[in-house]
């Protein structure tokens, strides 16, 4: 009983992922999303689940990890395609502003990338790529709130 | 104690019929470059910023999604010059007018380049939007201008199917 009234106090932001192939909705869970990072969860559409972390560059983080934030976003966003699918040109400096790894522990790691997130309202959006090659567009935040 | 539920239920019924005349949704037109054909999308609630979406497509499949407006804030001028053209052209009676010669005619590799930005313009995505339909429809918007007071805007959508639509919010 303790255990489950401490866990409903945990504040968790939904986040869909729509696949742009199969049209299957990814459910995901990004926890203390107001404070800008911490763990994120993810349930497939047959029910497998990924865990993992998030961290927005836009938080309530020391500056420190701010700046950490900002190193790893570099390493993990230049990697893929991700700003071009987002729909930015290649003239644009685009600035990824978060991020999300998760992983099922079985070999599928799913890859968020942000690029506009407001952490006061609870919102955002960007993409995320699988490593099978699955590209998804993700929205964040909670359709029932309002 | 019964008496006072005919009054409680009128209630409800008032405020939802409140509720739901309040925001009505802002319409959206994509037109499918490739045969001309139209879809109207609905979004629900934009100045929330982020909300529901619906979209019928002309076969009839009911697409369901979403839409998150970005903090990003588009300039006029970075508007293609041919996109602007056709819009600037378009009217709801003759929505199909001038169609030919969009850039997004072929295969376009990027939303930005579908939308007709050439290297050197700037192309920041003003709103997203994202619906999947229950016949594995799966459609992608991106709006590159929005103008949020009056609920106008420009973009570019693409399907899992291949299919490009030019998208005009505010009709």
């Amino acid at each position: 009983m303790c255990l489950f009234a401490a866990c409903s106090t945990i504040p968790k932001t939904p986040a869909r992922l729509y696949s742009l192939d199969n049209a299957k909705l990814i459910h995901v869970k990004l926890f203390y999303f107001g404070r800008g990072y911490g763990k994120a969860s993810a349930t497939l559409p047959g029910g497998a689940t990924l865990s993992g972390h998030y961290a927005v560059a836009s938080g309530g983080q020391p500056p420190g990890r701010r700046a950490a934030v900002m190193a790893d976003l570099d390493t993990v966003a230049r990697r893929g395609e991700f700003s071009r699918v987002y729909g930015y040109n290649r003239s644009i400096d685009s600035r990824p502003v978060g991020y999300a790894i998760l992983s099922d522990g079985a070999g599928l790691t799913l890859t968020m990338i942000l690029y506009s997130v407001d952490t006061t309202r609870e919102y955002g959006t960007g993409v995320a790529r699988d490593n099978r090659g699955r590209w998804y567009r993700i929205h964040i935040g909670d359709l029932e709130k309002d | 104690m019964a008496g006072y539920r005919p009054p409680v239920l009128c209630l409800a019924l008032a405020a939802a019929l409140l509720g739901g005349c309040a925001a009505p949704p802002s319409k959206a037109r994509l037109y499918n470059i490739g045969n001309d054909m139209l879809s109207t999308a609905r979004f629900y609630q934009l100045d929330r910023r982020y909300g529901r979406l619906t979209l019928r497509l002309p076969d009839g499949e009911q697409l369901r999604g979403e839409f998150t407006l970005t903090r990003e804030r588009a300039p006029a001028h970075s508007v293609p010059e041919i996109v602007r053209l056709v819009i600037s052209s378009w009217s709801s009676k003759a929505p199909d007018a001038g169609l030919s010669g969009l850039p997004a005619a072929g295969a376009p590799d990027s939303m930005a380049g579908a939308f007709g930005f050439k290297r050197g313009d700037v192309a920041r995505p003003a709103a997203v939007a994202t619906a999947v339909g229950d016949r594995g429809t799966a459609m992608e918007i991106v709006l590159y201008t929005l103008d949020l007071r009056r609920a106008e805007g420009t973009g570019i959508a693409h399907d899992n199917h291949g299919n490009w639509y030019l998208v005009r919010l505010g009709i």
